[in-house]
């Protein structure tokens, strides 16, 4: 009986270091990528950008943006649970919390349906709006057949610039 | 050689884990909405199903019998892991894509079945070349799925709209996954059984 749970916890502690190996190997690439991602998200919806600054304030996650030293813009993170999946969006704002575009980053929303919200024809829904423009129906027309999905990321877009002051 | 290379195609078809043995079903039916999701996944079956099998079939003569389960468990999940954290740090679009699948492979019973009945019983080599039919086969299961999927449900194929296609979206629902595979094992069943 000894033996074989020895055995059992000799394969468990190996397999706990290759594990911590990979993990310790894999850490900092994999921040990396994460941040390249957003990275990439700004300066998709924000094109004139050449720095940006990422700041943590109440467990809000935002970039500060700017070209050649003029702050022109912020990059705000928000999550919101869709329909079937927590959706992760990025939205860009002016100064003057003018919306200049947003980015859904993760989703795991029904494919065909729900998914559709990260394609580019509903996202550029956003653009030149303010919160108040956000209605779906007027503003926004909410994807067919995905009425949450499209109702969570409007929601998630207004929450995150009403929560938000600029500093 | 001739005997590996019937063993090595067995794998692919008169063995094929979706369609005939029909073992591994649920990520099958979750992921092939899409073929780069189906590609995605298979190799990532395939990688864990190498490490598994070789190892297990290095370490068969000091597992005791009693205790195999929790063993293949263990080695197998480590090496799912160690995946999820390789697509996260190199291919994190596929990461994203494929999302809970990823971690799911760890009960995925192709993985713990082939370690059961094969590399337990077998030499490394010969473990190694089975994981690797398996895997193979799993793939192409996932990519012909996917493909009828991708092209019925989203009237895409890669990166390409069909154009004039619209296409009927219950192919792209679970209950369209049961119907493609379904109707995919009868036509294997059809000609495997008509020799």
């Amino acid at each position: 009986m000894f033996k074989k749970s020895l055995i059992l916890g000799v394969i468990s502690f190996f397999a706990g270091v290759f594990l911590s190996f990979t993990y310790i190997l894999t850490k900092p690439i994999i921040a990396q990528q994460k941040l390249n991602a957003e990275q990439e998200s700004i300066s998709l919806l924000l094109p004139n950008v050449s720095r940006v600054e990422k700041k943590e304030d109440e467990g809000m996650v935002y970039y500060r943006c700017y070209d050649n030293g003029e702050l022109i813009g912020y990059a705000l993170i928000a999550s919101i649970i869709g329909y079937s999946s927590e959706i992760k969006i990025m939205v860009a704002i002016d100064k003057h919390k003018m919306i200049k575009g947003i980015k859904v980053l993760e989703q795991q929303e029904t494919p065909g349906l729900g998914a559709k919200i990260a394609e580019s024809w509903f996202e550029d829904q956003f653009k030149e709006k303010k919160i108040e423009d956000l209605i779906i129906g007027k503003g926004i027309d909410a994807i067919s057949g995905a009425t949450i999905s499209s109702k969570a990321v409007t929601d998630a877009t207004k929450k995150v610039i009403e929560k938000f002051s600029t500093d | 050689m001739l005997n590996y290379f019937r063993k090595f195609t067995k794998g692919i078809f008169k063995e094929n884990p979706i369609f005939v043995l029909m073992i591994g079903l649920c990520p099958t039916l979750a992921i092939t909405t899409s073929i780069s999701n189906g590609l995605g996944m298979g190799l990532a079956t395939t990688f864990v199903l190498l490490g598994s099998n070789t190892i297990i079939s290095c370490l068969r003569n000091i597992i005791p019998y009693q205790i195999r389960l929790p063993c293949f468990i263990v080695i197998i999940a480590t090496f799912v892991t160690v995946t999820e954290l390789l697509l996260k740090a190199f291919f994190p679009f596929l990461n994203r894509n494929l999302g809970i699948f990823v971690p799911l492979i760890a009960v995925n019973c192709i993985v713990l079945g082939r370690a059961e009945v094969f590399a337990f019983k077998n030499s490394i080599f010969k473990s190694f070349i089975d994981a690797l039919t398996i895997g193979i086969g799993f793939t192409f299961a996932l990519l012909t799925i996917s493909l009828v999927r991708e092209v019925l449900g989203a009237g895409k194929v890669f990166c390409w709209t069909i154009p004039h296609f619209q296409p009927p979206l219950f192919f792209a629902f679970p209950a369209g996954a049961f119907l493609v595979i379904g109707i995919l094992m009868a036509l294997i069943r059809f000609k495997t059984v008509k020799k």
